[in-house]
């Protein structure tokens, strides 16, 4: 895994201007959306009562105002019509990139500049089929637990017992996604080689353990990056707070591409 | 239960009632979210049944059953009612009393209760007595000389909390000892009585003058005899689809939005005219519009009028706003300026406004960064209003109707507004929650 780790990094520096393209791209996303979140905070901060003159009642009611709205009436349903739409959006571009990369990735050792191009022109098509098909499986569990988690949700006496009980669901999700993912991954490797599909399933299975180990060590560390940036705000506030929010992004499409290397290292190795 | 058991006759109505230019049926096939509406009548019913069933039934035995090959007949009588039921068990545990106060000259009150509920016996008794009692005192005479409380098995949930002429059901008996929502039930089919079932108005096209009348007589009963209070400010938040009262019960479109409007905003608009009028006056409105439309089948109109007779005020706009057009009151702080005004101290613009509803007076808060608070009285009589206020320190919030007076305001979040947003909380929650959402999106997608 470390050797994997090390080439990985190796790789993800011979892709310094891909990572700059991937981080210019997310820091246009991440300016959308933070005017998009804007737009929904600011609006709700100054209807929220904390300095109501009949005081924790005027919150109380305010909650229970929001709850009957949210579950009542059509009120989240654009917000949440525009995050799906976002998504789908990022996730129409994500297979076309992953073709260009991994193609890119399996000529590393080439000479001459890296050939993501290329790569998105031979398979864009193949890797877009087993992305999509892996994306169909690991979400489809949501057609019965978001409905489950919203009846669940109206029987329950409170937030904290509900989430208590939707843990282990989620949980399982999460699991399935990951299960889903990591064939389907070297499924995509595979496909933008130009190899078998069905090899990159098998090597996946071969190589679970360093495999899973990247997979969640690498992007562990974002996610603790991402908690020290929230954590942040609560020293700094305004314009450097923002600022460095923004940068995180850099961090970000960094340990992604370092992942997505490292991942296919553990991919290639049985060929070196 | 056997109830709507026969081919039961349309309502005949004659000139004048509820309005009418010319006398004629009033005619309506069957429908899942309606109830009553039928002409009062005398009914002589024999009833068939094997020999251990116990019979409970509107009106009151004239005679002793007669037992033979193994059958019982039992003979009911009542007058002056718009319906006849009548439920049979052997399992019934019964329990008689009589019982009379002011109001209620004489009555015999008789439990056919679910064994589970042998033990609540007294609970039932003491409920109904002291309903009866109240309503007896707080409306006029109860003018029939039974009431019987069926108390259905849980399985028999469908037929729990149902009202019928002098003949209620309770909740079905599901647990042995259940909390206030047994006594809830019983007195709110005991004020069924009064409405439903004296009043007796069309709940085909305006079921709120029973529903909405019963469940306001049920707060107050529950208050008077057991000290529980309403839940007004959380009710009046529940009403996201406010509807019109005066509506045929199928074209609410689901049963939700009937129960809510004809229910829950019905009795708000009551508790709204109680809180203007106040409550000494509504007690005389209530009780006036009883008297003077006891089997009368009144219309919505009829008790405008009478609010209109005992408040000597004119309620049109009200009746046209909550009534017929299902409004909210709606009242909102639109917006706030607020900037020094170049001599040391500040210069604020605040716009109210009240988009529905009809004119009403409401209390506005100001309060300011050092902590004054100011308080003003706007009339509401105008859809919006911009205040100009001049202060030492900067405006901080401004909340209108701060004490929950206004009961048909639905949306109270836009009642209050702060000048600014706090700058740590926004980015606070802007940047957490934009961490969140892309690290979803990013463990998906590039």
């Amino acid at each position: 895994m470390n050797d994997a780790i090390r080439q990985g990094w190796e790789t993800t520096k011979r892709h310094k201007y891909v990572l700059v393209a991937l981080f210019l791209y997310r820091l246009l996303w991440g300016f959308f959306l933070y005017r998009f979140i804007d737009a929904i905070v600011a609006p709700i901060l100054t209807r929220y009562p904390d300095e109501h003159p009949i005081g924790e009642a005027a919150k109380q009611l305010f909650a229970i105002e929001a709850q009957f709205r949210l579950l009542k009436t059509d009120l989240a349903d654009r917000t949440l019509l525009m995050l799906g739409a976002m998504l789908l959006l990022r996730m129409l571009i994500t297979p076309i990139v992953n073709a260009g990369l991994y193609y890119s990735f399996a000529h590393a050792q080439d000479q001459g500049g890296t050939q993501v191009l290329q790569g998105i022109r031979r398979s864009w098509k193949k890797v877009s089929l087993f992305y999509g098909a892996e994306k169909l499986i690991a979400l489809a569990p949501a057609i019965w637990l978001i409905p489950f988690g919203r009846s669940a949700y109206l029987e329950m006496p409170n937030a904290a017992s509900w989430i208590g009980q939707m843990l282990p669901y989620a949980a399982g999700w999460a699991i399935w996604m990951l299960a889903v993912h990591l064939p389907f991954l070297f499924m995509q490797f595979s496909a933008a080689a130009g190899d078998r599909p069905w090899q990159g399933a098998i090597r996946a299975i071969r190589r679970l353990l360093p495999l899973l180990g990247v997979t969640i060590l690498l992007p562990l560390l974002s996610l603790l990056g991402s908690a020290a940036v929230s954590g942040a705000t609560l020293i700094w506030t305004g314009l450097l707070a923002i600022a460095l929010n923004q940068a995180f992004h850099f961090v970000r499409s960094t340990i992604a591409l370092w992942t997505a290397a490292c991942q296919h290292r553990l991919w290639q190795r049985e060929e070196a | 239960m056997a109830g709507q058991w026969f081919p039961k006759v349309a309502a005949y109505e004659t000139n004048g009632v509820r309005g009418r230019a010319s006398e004629g049926w009033d005619l309506h096939q069957y429908h899942g979210n309606s109830e009553f509406y039928a002409d009062f009548g005398v009914y002589g019913v024999k009833i068939d049944v094997p020999e251990d069933r116990i019979v409970a039934a509107t009106g009151f035995q004239y005679k002793q059953p007669v037992v033979k090959d193994g059958r019982k007949t039992y003979q009911f009588y009542a007058e002056d009612v718009h319906d006849f039921s009548w439920s049979a068990s052997p399992d019934f545990v019964t329990a008689e009393d009589s019982f009379s106060s002011a109001g209620v000259p004489g009555v015999r009150i008789k439990l056919y209760l679910d064994p589970l509920h042998a033990k609540q016996q007294e609970r039932y008794m003491h409920a109904a007595k002291s309903a009866l009692a109240k309503l007896g005192e707080w409306y006029g005479d109860y003018p029939y000389t039974t009431l019987s409380v069926v108390v259905p098995p849980a399985d028999a949930e469908g037929a729990g909390g149902m009202e019928y002429p002098t003949l209620v059901t309770g909740a079905a008996a599901k647990d042995d000892n259940p909390g206030y929502e047994l006594e809830r039930t019983l007195v709110h089919e005991i004020a069924h009585q009064y409405w439903y079932g004296i009043v007796a108005s069309n709940e085909f096209e305006e079921a709120w003058l029973d529903e909405a009348f019963t469940s306001y007589t049920e707060d107050k009963l529950m208050a008077a005899i057991y000290g529980v209070s309403a839940r007004t400010p959380i009710e009046s938040l529940y009403m996201t689809n406010p509807m019109p009262l005066k509506l045929d019960a199928w074209d609410y479109g689901d049963s939700d939005a009937y129960a809510e409007n004809v229910y829950i905003r019905g009795k708000l608009v009551l508790k709204a005219i109680e809180s203007q009028a106040g409550e000494k006056t509504m007690s005389k409105i209530m009780r006036t519009y009883f008297q003077k439309y006891r089997f009368k089948h009144p219309d919505s109109q009829s008790f405008q009028r009478v609010v209109e007779a005992v408040t000597k005020d004119d309620w049109k706009a009200f009746f046209q706003s909550y009534v017929y057009r299902g409004e909210s009151a709606d009242f909102a702080v639109a917006s706030i300026r607020t900037e020094p005004d170049g001599e040391g101290g500040y210069q604020s613009i605040v716009l109210l406004t009240r988009t529905q509803g009809s004119p009403q007076a409401a209390t506005v808060q100001f309060g300011f960064k050092d902590g004054k608070t100011v308080r003003k009285t706007w009339d509401g009589i105008q859809s919006h209003i911009q205040i100009r206020l001049q202060s030492a320190s900067p405006l901080s919030y401004v909340a209108v109707d701060p004490m929950l007076d206004i009961v048909l305001d639905h949306s109270r979040y836009d009642n209050y507004l702060k000048a600014e947003a706090p700058v740590r909380k926004r980015t606070k929650f802007d940047v957490t929650l934009g961490q969140l959402i892309d690290a979803i999106v990013g463990s998906m997608a590039w």
